[in-house]
């Protein structure tokens, strides 16, 4: 079974002469553990795409597939919570961490377990353990006003983990990164495909940040025009020189 | 774990110092429901001091209070030979203004027969007046000690006792003092005034060689006025013998037809509906404006602090979180702030109303009625905020 079946899905904004056609006829498939790409230029459809799958946005056209369920097919299927749906199988990681500014780190990720009907102190050890995990063990009671750019994206990453979800969609995780800390979150998003068998499916318009990705689909002007599969790890990039926090990056993937 | 709170937390700053503005608010809110439950109880309190059933005055005014009222002493024992009347006090009443330290200080001085009633109600400190002249006894808020005398018309008067709170129905602290005395320094004139009369008098004479009865009269007239009865009271009030009917007795001093008897109950209603109704459509009025106040700045703040954290609010729904827990972040913040604004409010009253210039009586009843109020005003004005962040798109927590 997909996690993601994609098939005819189109989402056409507006009506008439002003309607724009942002994502036409795509159709793929993502295998859970499957680290996926969307690449492709500002503009392209990107983001509608991944908010078409992430439930968010109902496609115009064309039949969705979360993980065994058809959500949409010709628009939302009936009978289903989006919500829940959303909190139970999915995981979302922002271009901007959009982590809430008012929460500490751990309070972060336990929010996202603490909607899902997790007991408080579940919660808790569940986040401290993810956290830990991801080595933001000496940041668990931080704002993330006193956190990195790199770490900040790190506790949102485990906020989209907290609730172990089938599929994890990233819209541009790294654009706010610089480039080491990028690749180190793509690395770890990659290896956290593999370890609890999601999908991960993330959109970025910067080819530099797609190593190590299963698939690569490039998109221009809402169409999918091409398809690269195994993109190779260059083996330099995790030598060494993680952002901000060099050895407890190498140390996150070693434990993992 | 609870949105609301965190929120407050991380932002306590501007948490506290809004809570603080609305608590003064509320406060000032507080006051004045207590300041007209204050001129209720000063309205009042000579009334419910004295204990009378009956309050006889002048003919066709609501005397003694509400308009002024002037009938001779002896009336006393008219009153008090109607049957079903157990006994009658004479009473005076006047406003004073004297000079203390330089400033202005009003009071209200009442006399009363000795060993009759109408006096002081309770005895705080000192005694009661026990000689015929020169003895007072003050009100608290009058802020005199035992054994002070304060100089009123030809003579010193001593306090020997202090009692409760008693004013006048404008809020002025009462004095007591024997009914004789109080004639004394209402009627007596000092001796310059003296002078002066006989002088005028002697001048209205000095052109008159034999007297026409007339002449007579007004001369008569003109030396009355030196010498005319000092024995005039405000009021004669009453106590009723057991089982005598009220009506009744009203009816039959009212056919005398030069006096009215006011009932305890009338007289009541004419304090507080006559005297102090203005006032307290006054204080309602404002006490109404400060809450719409109120409820116009929980609805901003609210407001704002919800368009603060439109990213908060998309990013949560996008990862699936229910509308209660949206809901519930907003309203729970809204009443936290009326609830500690309140609370300040309530604590600022309570460590100031002693100092205010009038009496501030705070009703539980009136407290917890204000309580659920502020409770409603809060829950109302965050419809705003809830109503913009039902509208959030959880796609509006997507790009930079
Ligand atoms: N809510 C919307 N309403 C109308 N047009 C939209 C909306 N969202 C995106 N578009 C249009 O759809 C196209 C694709 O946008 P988007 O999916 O955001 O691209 P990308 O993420 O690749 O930059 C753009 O032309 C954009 O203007
Ligand atoms: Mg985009």
């Amino acid at each position: 079974m997909y996690a993601i079946e994609v098939a005819g899905v189109t989402k056409i904004y507006g009506k008439g002469e002003t309607a724009v056609t942002a994502i036409a006829d795509a159709t793929f498939q993502v295998k859970p553990g499957e680290l996926v790409a969307i690449l492709g230029p500002s503009g392209s459809g990107k983001t509608t795409l991944l908010t078409c799958i992430g439930l968010i946005n109902e496609p115009t056209h064309g039949r969705l597939v979360i993980d065994g369920a058809t959500v949409a097919d010709e628009g939302w299927q009936p009978g289903f919570d989006l919500k829940r749906l959303r909190r139970e199988k999915l995981g979302f990681i922002f271009q901007a961490h959009n982590l809430i500014p008012f929460l500490t780190a751990r309070e972060n990720v336990m929010i996202a377990l603490e909607i899902n009907q997790l007991p408080r102190t579940e919660a808790k050890s569940r986040a401290t353990e993810l956290l830990t995990t991801l080595n933001l063990g000496h940041r668990l009671d931080n704002y993330p006003t006193a956190l990195s750019g790199g770490e900040a994206q790190r506790v949102a990453i485990a906020r989209a983990l907290a609730n172990r979800p089938k599929v994890i969609l990233a819209d541009e995780p790294t654009a706010a990164l610089d480039t080491e800390n990028g690749k180190n979150v793509m690395a770890l998003l990659k290896k956290l495909a593999v370890e609890n068998h999601s999908a991960i499916l993330v959109v970025t318009h910067d080819h530099r940040m797609v190593e190590g990705f299963d698939r690569i689909f490039e998109v221009r002007d809402g169409v999918i025009v091409k398809e690269t599969q195994n993109i190779p790890t260059p083996v330099a990039n995790n030598s060494g020189k993680g952002g901000d926090d060099p050895d407890a990056w190498i140390d996150t993937f070693g434990c993992l | 774990m609870n949105l609301a709170i965190r929120d407050i937390r991380y932002h306590r700053g501007r948490f506290i110092l809004t809570s603080i503005g609305l608590g003064l608010l509320l406060g000032v809110v507080m006051s004045m429901g207590g300041i007209y439950r204050g001129l209720f109880a000063d309205a009042l309190a000579v009334l419910n001091a004295n204990q009378a059933d009956l309050w006889v005055v002048q003919q066709d005014t609501n005397g003694p209070f509400a308009e002024s009222s002037r009938i001779p002493e002896d009336i006393k024992y008219r009153v008090a030979a109607v049957p079903g009347v157990a006994e009658a006090a004479p009473l005076s009443f006047q406003t004073l203004q004297i000079d203390r330290q330089g400033k202005p200080f009003r009071f209200f001085l009442i006399g009363y027969e000795l060993n009759n009633f109408g006096g002081p109600p309770a005895i705080l400190a000192g005694r009661p007046i026990r000689q015929k002249h020169y003895e007072m006894v003050v009100a608290k808020a009058m802020q005199m000690e035992l054994g002070a005398t304060i100089h009123l018309g030809l003579h010193d008067y001593t306090v020997v006792g202090i009692t409760g709170k008693i004013v006048s129905s404008g809020g002025d602290p009462a004095a007591y003092v024997t009914l004789a005395d109080a004639q004394e320094i209402q009627f007596k004139k000092d001796n310059s005034a003296i002078r002066n009369d006989r002088q005028r008098i002697g001048a209205n004479l000095s052109g008159v060689q034999s007297l026409t009865p007339s002449q007579a009269g007004f001369l008569q007239q003109n030396i009355a006025e030196i010498t005319e009865s000092t024995h005039i009271v405000n009021t004669v009030v009453a106590k009723l013998e057991p089982g005598a009917s009220l009506q009744e007795v009203q009816e039959r001093i009212k056919r005398w037809n030069h006096l009215r008897a006011i009932s305890d109950a009338e007289q009541t209603a004419i304090l507080t509906k006559g005297m102090i109704e203005k006032a307290r459509m006054q204080l309602g009025l404002f006490r109404i404006i400060l809450l719409i106040i109120s409820a116009v700045i929980i609805a901003l703040i609210i407001y704002t602090s919800t368009i603060d954290k439109i990213k908060v609010i998309a990013t949560l729904k996008l990862i699936g979180a229910q509308n209660r827990v949206i809901v519930g972040m907003i309203l729970q913040q809204s009443l936290l702030m009326g609830i500690i604004a309140y609370g300040i409010g309530y604590l600022l009253i309570l460590l100031t109303y002693e100092n205010f210039p009038r009496r501030i009586v705070l009703e539980p009843m009136d407290l917890q009625g204000l309580f659920a109020i502020v409770m409603v005003i809060c829950t109302i004005s965050s419809f705003v905020g809830i109503r913009k962040a039902l509208k959030v798109q959880p796609a509006e927590a997507l790009g930079g």
